[in-house]
């Protein structure tokens, strides 16, 4: 009997037969049964201080990565730390080989994020079963369920719809954070093995760098971080690397030890601008008169590099004064009208060499007007590109930009001649200029004052857009075939390149070609994609949210509504399933829309209800996940061996090893995808299905879909190490290490771009002891561009951008979105965030304010009596939000700004940051029919803004604020 | 059932392992613990349990970790408790429960009265083991059930009570130590 103990009896009857040891958490460290340690004579205890007295040691270490979109500061290599199968701990590895003695070298990369993932993946919220809606969708109601019986249920759904409705009912919501390794492979394989739909998420992010795009014909540019040092001046525009970058931004400071200045042109005096030499600040959304006033000021002070922009860009380019459009061979003599003319001094005109870029001697008269004669006898004056664009610079002169902008016109001067006497002038990029609605017209600007000056393709000179870098064995494997193998005479994607390659097409342009396809009908068993913010807009409801846009933007020729209609109608954008057909299954899959998406309250009202099933696989319970019928549990990034793309910033391959076991019953995405496909196959057979059709006709093999997804068994469920390993073993830039190596390492140098449709555009050469410098394919190669012109193009002569009068690059006010309130709500990401899987951790949440809060100035602050901290509504037409305020000294008068990433839960009230972001479609972004303004993956789709949001805020009365203050 | 007869060591070993059970799964310990103590399960109890026990799920759900009950940071308190199991031979199996759920620590539980149960008649072995469950129920376990009670409010009754039982329970073995 125990001592003295007494008074109920706990057990129920016969449960003595249980005396046994019941311990399934356990196991003898000795290799001895339980019963037998149990009766061993236990070690001295005499107080908790005798289990410290052994030396703590770890059981192992390995090299891991964070699978998460970091984008421009992705990624880190760390050590991770492991103790009985728990992550304790990471550190930065700090083992980047630095490239050459003078430069600054990448040691240590990795920020407080990381450094706290050992903590994230141990949170409360971490899933750890499978779990099934038990109530309505949104209710809270769950129940625990076993592995077979989700999946078969979902198999059974995914069946009767591909059977019902069509193979691109299915979608597979795809976020930031797919790698491009083998869990991302093994999900592209099973949409592309059923011809189901993934969306590409770079235009719902906002992401899409459009000027760019539609200057270049490509938005992948970018340096390695080695190069700013280099510079003479860096300008941050768009961007606050100093929250937003923490690994790369001592390389911009430690430029300064070359001598370089470092200007942030911002409207707040943000973290990066208290570390330039020179802030220039700008009214939120006005950039784009800020850049053309730097323009006109190199141009009317006769600094443009003439040899440059002559060899290099359209500006020689001859345009019809009768249409605005280009003179082309069709209009001369019935030839091309891909066939463009540039004219010399003595007036003679000469077609623009399609096939390079060298001019061979030959000097076109940049300001030539003339007469020419058309083939139908009619004669017309013609002007360059140059012409037009002088002419209507001319008015942003520095005194009336200032009136635009609300920069002095005496720093718009200052700021211009450090720009023109730079000897290489680099810029910081960030994705904050897309998120305007005429981000686009910023973005053509700023990359005129670095083409004006030939400020490209030399070591610290350049502008950057938008970076990407990644392994080109992907496709490979999701293909099942070696796309490579099959780019040979007598293929069908043979003949394609080699008539491309007659017409004096690039790779470049092939490959962006066969980017562009797996939107509309992908060959070589790729997976189709669709736009997801066309996707969100027309079957998620949020373009209703649009419809009073006409209002808000002030120069619309037709409803938004009507453009996008006519758009669709025209082809000129594919959208998977079309308008009319609904959505039915939504897998989100390192997405969290509900979160993101700008309107996102319309996406449960008009979309959800159309939906038979809507599954998230996450490791975390996300916003999006609390309102699916399935929850399936991923493993964490510390659970899994697999590698992630980065960006040429930091060229090289990142992989994570698994650490220790996934937790509960968590399992890799990897596995997830390919018994999701077992399951399939197992309940089609068992309905006695063979094949289907898919909605393009091609023959789904249900029966033998394990079969295929597992290339014959050599990639089962439990193979993905070895279908990472395989992925990089097909890369032609990646496969000069072995894969066992890689894993050891934890980083590799890429040693070429490859062949990758995302990576390819960079279109540089990528050494090993070199600093990587963009576009020198085409600045010294001579190759041209993958634009109409096949040169750096600033005339869009598309009907759409000739209505809008954005045919050239100019200033256009930020709209009113949202109606007419008097603050602009900006954003941007914080130190402590980037997306939402930092945003709700514990550690994160310490170093902040730990709740969402708008941050606002003091002179509107105190116009509204609002003090730090008050609680405050941020409302519009379209929605409100309840937050505190931040009163901060240093935002411009009527800027607000809504730092991103708050898990709508997050919110007191049933508001989020997006319930007033109706975010229009810019009309000229649904542009088709084009030689080079056409769908690619990441590029070419129209945006998502909120950064030009309106909205008033008023503080809560004291009785909401003390009851929200006790919630 | 409420009975005056002493509890034995073995049987307390028992219902440490029936409570252990009771927090892993819906339906867990049910083949243990009187339903007279701890209600069985309802037919919604799945739900219920996740409604009880998953803060990923629910807002009013009470976490089962002990970290998310203590100031402590996680780390510390994962190498404090790995220490204590490693002091007594244990180590954690690659797929288990995470150190600090309260399964795990009333399973650890289980393990020293079960090794008390088989002790008997070894004074310095006897010694040493309550001396231990003193001191871990003192540091880790019992303000961790205080800590779970507090949030079982809402509860389904199952779980209501279990909460109600376990920190009873545990309180009870405690004061049973007296001066060891």
């Amino acid at each position: 009997m125990s001592k003295g103990v007494s008074r109920r009896n706990f057990l129920k009857a016969g449960a003595l037969a249980a005396a046994s040891l019941a311990m399934p958490n356990f196991l003898a460290r000795s290799g001895v049964s339980l019963t037998a340690l149990a009766a061993e004579t236990p070690p001295d205890f005499n107080s908790s201080l005798d289990v410290y007295r052994k030396h703590w040691t770890w059981d192992k270490t390995v090299r891991g990565t964070h699978m998460i979109n970091c984008w421009y500061q992705a990624h880190c290599a760390f050590d991770v730390y492991v103790k009985d199968g728990i992550v304790f701990r990471e550190e930065q590895a700090a083992e980047y080989k630095q490239l050459r003695p003078e430069l600054p070298d990448m040691n240590p990369r990795g920020c407080q994020k990381g450094c706290s993932f050992s903590h994230r993946m141990y949170e409360t919220n971490r899933i750890k079963h499978p779990m099934r809606r038990a109530g309505g969708r949104g209710s809270g109601k769950w129940e625990q369920v076993s592995w077979d019986d989700a999946l078969n249920d979902i198999a059974d759904k995914f069946i009767d719809t591909i059977i019902k409705e069509g193979t691109d009912r299915v979608i597979w919501d795809l976020g930031p954070d797919i790698n491009i390794g083998a869990a991302n492979a093994a999900q592209a394989r099973l949409a592309q093995l059923t011809h189901s739909i993934c969306l590409d998420s770079n235009s719902s992010n906002g992401d899409g760098h459009r000027g760019a795009f539609e200057t270049f014909g490509n938005v992948y540019m970018e340096r390695s971080l080695e190069d700013y040092f280099y510079s003479d001046v860096i300008i941050i525009w768009g961007a606050n690397p100093i929250f937003t970058s923490i690994p790369n931004a001592h390389f911009f400071t430690e430029a300064r030890y070359n001598g370089t200045d470092i200007v942030c042109i911002s409207p707040d005096y943000s973290a990066s601008a208290t570390k330039a030499d020179l802030w220039v600040p700008v009214k939120p959304g006005t950039d784009a008169a800020l850049a053309l006033a730097i323009c006109w000021q190199i141009i009317d002070g006769g600094h443009v590099n003439e040899s440059f922009v002559s060899e290099q860009s359209d500006l020689p380019i001859l345009i019809r004064a009768d249409t605005g459009k280009f003179l082309t061979g069709k209009d001369l003599d019935g030839g091309l009208d891909s066939t463009f003319y540039t004219a010399g001094s003595d007036g003679k005109l000469r077609e623009v060499d399609r096939k390079s870029l060298e001019l061979e001697g030959y000097k076109a008269d940049l300001e030539a007007s003339l007469t020419v004669k058309l083939a139908d006898g009619k004669e017309v004056p013609v002007r360059t590109v140059y012409t037009l664009l002088k002419e209507r610079l001319s008015v942003y002169t520095p005194e009336a930009v200032s009136e635009m902008c609300g920069t002095a016109p005496k720093l718009i001067r200052r700021l211009a001649k450090m720009v023109i006497n730079a000897k290489a002038l680099s810029n910081v990029s960030g994705s904050s200029m897309n998120k305007y609605f005429h981000g686009n017209l910023t973005e053509r600007a700023m990359i005129l004052i670095w083409v004006l000056l030939g400020q490209m393709g030399r070591p610290g000179s350049g502008y950057s857009a938008f970076g990407f870098l990644a392994n080109d064995g992907w496709e490979d494997y999701v293909s099942g075939l070696r796309i490579k193998d099959r780019i040979t005479f007598g293929t069908e994607i043979g003949l394609d390149l080699m008539w491309d390659w007659m017409k004096g097409e690039t790779s470049e342009s092939f490959f962006k070609k066969l980017s562009t396809s797996q939107f509309t009908d992908p060959g070589g068993n790729l997976p189709i994609w669709t736009s997801s913010a066309l996707f969100w807009h027309v079957h998620g409801g949020v373009s209703e949210l649009a419809e009073q846009a006409d209002k808000w933007v002030p120069d619309l020729k037709k409803p938004v509504k009507e453009a996008l209609h006519e758009s669709l109608e025209k082809k000129w954008l594919p959208l998977q399933p079309p308008m009319g057909k609904h959505p039915r299954i939504l897998f989100h899959y390192c997405s969290n829309p509900l979160r993101s998406v700008r309107g996102s309250q319309k996406l449960t009202e008009v979309l959800w209800p159309k939906l038979s099933l809507s599954v998230a696989i996450d490791f975390r319970m996300s916003s999006t996940a609390k309102q699916a019928d399935y929850v399936l549990p991923a493993a964490a990034w510390y659970e899994v061996t697999d590698h992630k793309w980065v960006t040429p910033l930091v060229p090289y391959n990142h992989v994570t090893n698994k650490a220790v076991e996934p937790l509960g019953e968590s399992k890799p995405d990897f596995w997830i995808f390919t018994m999701l496909a077992k399951h399939i196959e197992e309940r089609a057979k068992s309905r006695g299905l063979d094949v289907v059709e898919s909605h393009m006709g091609k023959e789904i093999r249900l029966a033998n879909l394990y079969q295929d997804m597992t290339m014959d068994g050599r990639f089962g469920e439990d193979d993905l190490d070895s279908a990472a390993g395989a992925i990089l073993e097909q890369s032609s830039n990646l496969s000069h290490v072995s894969w066992e190596e890689q894993k050891e390492t934890g980083f590799v140098r890429y040693n070429s771009l490859g062949l990758s449709p995302l990576s390819i555009g960079n279109a540089g050469d990528l050494k090993n002891d070199e600093p990587f410098i963009p576009l020198t394919h085409h600045i010294d190669g001579k190759q041209p561009y993958p634009t109409q012109t096949r040169r750096i193009q600033f005339y869009l002569d598309h009907p759409l951008y000739l209505d809008h009068d954005e045919h050239l690059p100019r200033f256009k006010a930020p709209p009113s979105i949202g109606g007419d309130y008097p603050l602009i709500m900006t954003g941007g990401h914080t130190r402590w965030s980037v997306h939402s899987v930092w945003r709700d951790n514990a550690l994160m949440q310490r170093l902040n304010r730990g709740q969402p809060y708008i941050v606002m100035g003091q002179e509107d602050a105190g116009t509204r009596s609002i003090a730090d901290g008050d609680w405050v509504r941020c409302f519009n037409d379209v929605g409100e939000f309840i937050v505190r305020a931040k009163v901060i000294t240093g935002a411009q008068p009527g800027q607000t700004i809504m730092y991103h990433s708050w898990e709508n839960y997050q919110f007191a009230g049933s508001g989020d940051a997006r319930s007033v972001s109706p975010s229009p479609i810019n009309p000229v972004e649904l542009a088709g029919d084009h030689a080079h303004l056409k769908i690619g993956m990441l590029e070419g789709q129209p945006g998502c803004f909120d950064r030009d949001t309106r909205i008033e805020i008023e503080k809560l009365s004291a009785e909401d604020s003390a009851r929200l203050r006790q919630g | 059932m409420v009975s005056n007869e002493p509890i034995t060591v073995l049987e307390r070993s028992i219902c440490y392992r029936g409570l252990a059970e009771a927090y892993r799964s819906p339906a867990g310990g049910v083949g243990i613990l009187d339903e007279s103590w701890i209600p069985p399960p309802s037919e919604n109890a799945k739900s219920e349990f996740l409604e009880a026990f998953a803060p990923a799920v629910s807002t009013t759900a009470c976490a089962l970790y002990q970290s998310a009950h203590s100031n402590r940071e996680q780390t510390s308190l994962y190498e404090e408790l790995i220490r204590w199991y490693d002091h007594f031979g244990l180590q954690r199996k690659a797929k288990a429960e995470l150190p600090d759920h309260v399964s795990v620590e009333l399973e650890f539980m289980h393990f020293l009265t079960y090794r008390e149960h088989v002790s008997a008649g070894d004074e310095h072995a006897l010694t040493t083991l309550r001396r231990a469950e003193k001191e871990f129920l003192t540091k880790h376990l019992h303000p961790f059930s205080v800590s779970i009670l507090g949030h079982s409010e809402t509860f389904a009754n199952r779980y209501k009570y279990l909460c109600l039982e376990h920190e009873l329970f545990v309180r009870l073995h405690l004061q049973d130590f007296g001066e060891i």
